[in-house]
């Protein structure tokens, strides 16, 4: 009796950590899917990775060269989540929001880019409860005549 | 007793299989290792290499803490990188206790 009880308390203290795991720090709770993940943080997390390089006319998977404009200008998109992932509260992911636009679109605009030549995406993360996703766009700057114009 | 040693071993291993594995969205993902990764592969691939290489890193504490700048631009910035021409990264994971994902960029 006390073996089968060991064992149930073991199961279940098993499942606890898988599911712990998985909501704090499992690819759903990343924030970010594209680009490269960097490994998890359960307590803190606050990092940058690659997220897309222009790709030219050469075709699928591959890159041409991208020269950096002297004048690279870089404009931001930020999405933000929060969540009651706490491990042993049930459902706990079901309390959950998110808002915002990280869109590449949405750095473009505020960054006031022409093209985007590369971007990154960074995140910030405690205890998988609130979220701060950005895509950081970088590229040419509108000149500012063709600027002027579009806000007309 | 024994079946729930195995049941413990298997979610420890399928959580750290999901652990190692990440979200990686790359042209070619090397199957990883859980006692030891130290892998390289093409991240953003192109035809030619460049005569200078620019490195950034981000780190990983346990699955517990996590920090770093490993993006483009930072790599471009350590490498003095004016065009990119080619990229690859480095994953490098040492028992579980601390991995780092490193973009590494080349150009000129």
């Amino acid at each position: 009796m006390e073996v089968h009880f060991a064992q149930r308390r073991g199961a279940l203290a098993a499942g606890l950590v898988t599911v712990a795991c998985v909501l704090l720090a499992g690819c759903s709770a990343t924030g970010s899917k594209a680009g490269i993940g960097t490994p998890p943080a359960i307590i803190y997390k606050n990092d940058t990775t690659p997220l897309m390089v222009k790709r030219g006319d050469a075709g699928e998977g591959h890159f041409p060269p991208v020269a950096v404009p002297a004048n690279l200008a870089a404009g931001e998109s930020t999405a933000y989540s929060f969540a009651l992932n706490i491990p042993g509260i049930p459902g706990g992911s079901l309390m959950s929001f998110g808002w915002g636009d990280m869109s590449t679109e949405r750095a473009q605009s505020n960054g006031n880019l022409d093209e985007v030549l590369f971007a990154d995406a960074s995140e910030m993360k405690i205890l998988g409860i609130f979220t701060r996703t950005k895509v950081k766009a970088y590229g040419h700057p509108k000149a500012p005549q063709l600027a002027g114009a579009e806000a007309e | 007793m024994r079946s729930g040693f195995r049941l413990a071993a298997c979610v420890f291993s399928l959580v750290a299989a999901t652990l190692v594995s990440g979200c990686v969205i790359a042209p070619v993902m090397p199957p990883r290792g859980l006692i030891y990764t130290d892998q390289k592969a093409p991240l953003f691939p192109g035809g030619e290499d460049g005569s200078k290489v620019g490195k950034s890193s981000a780190h990983s504490v346990l699955f517990l803490v996590g920090w770093g700048d490993s993006g483009m631009k930072k790599a471009m910035e350590n490498g003095g990188i004016q065009e990119i021409r080619h990229s690859d990264y480095r994953v490098e994971n040492y028992f579980l206790f601390y991995q780092r994902y490193t973009t590494i960029v080349y150009g000129e």
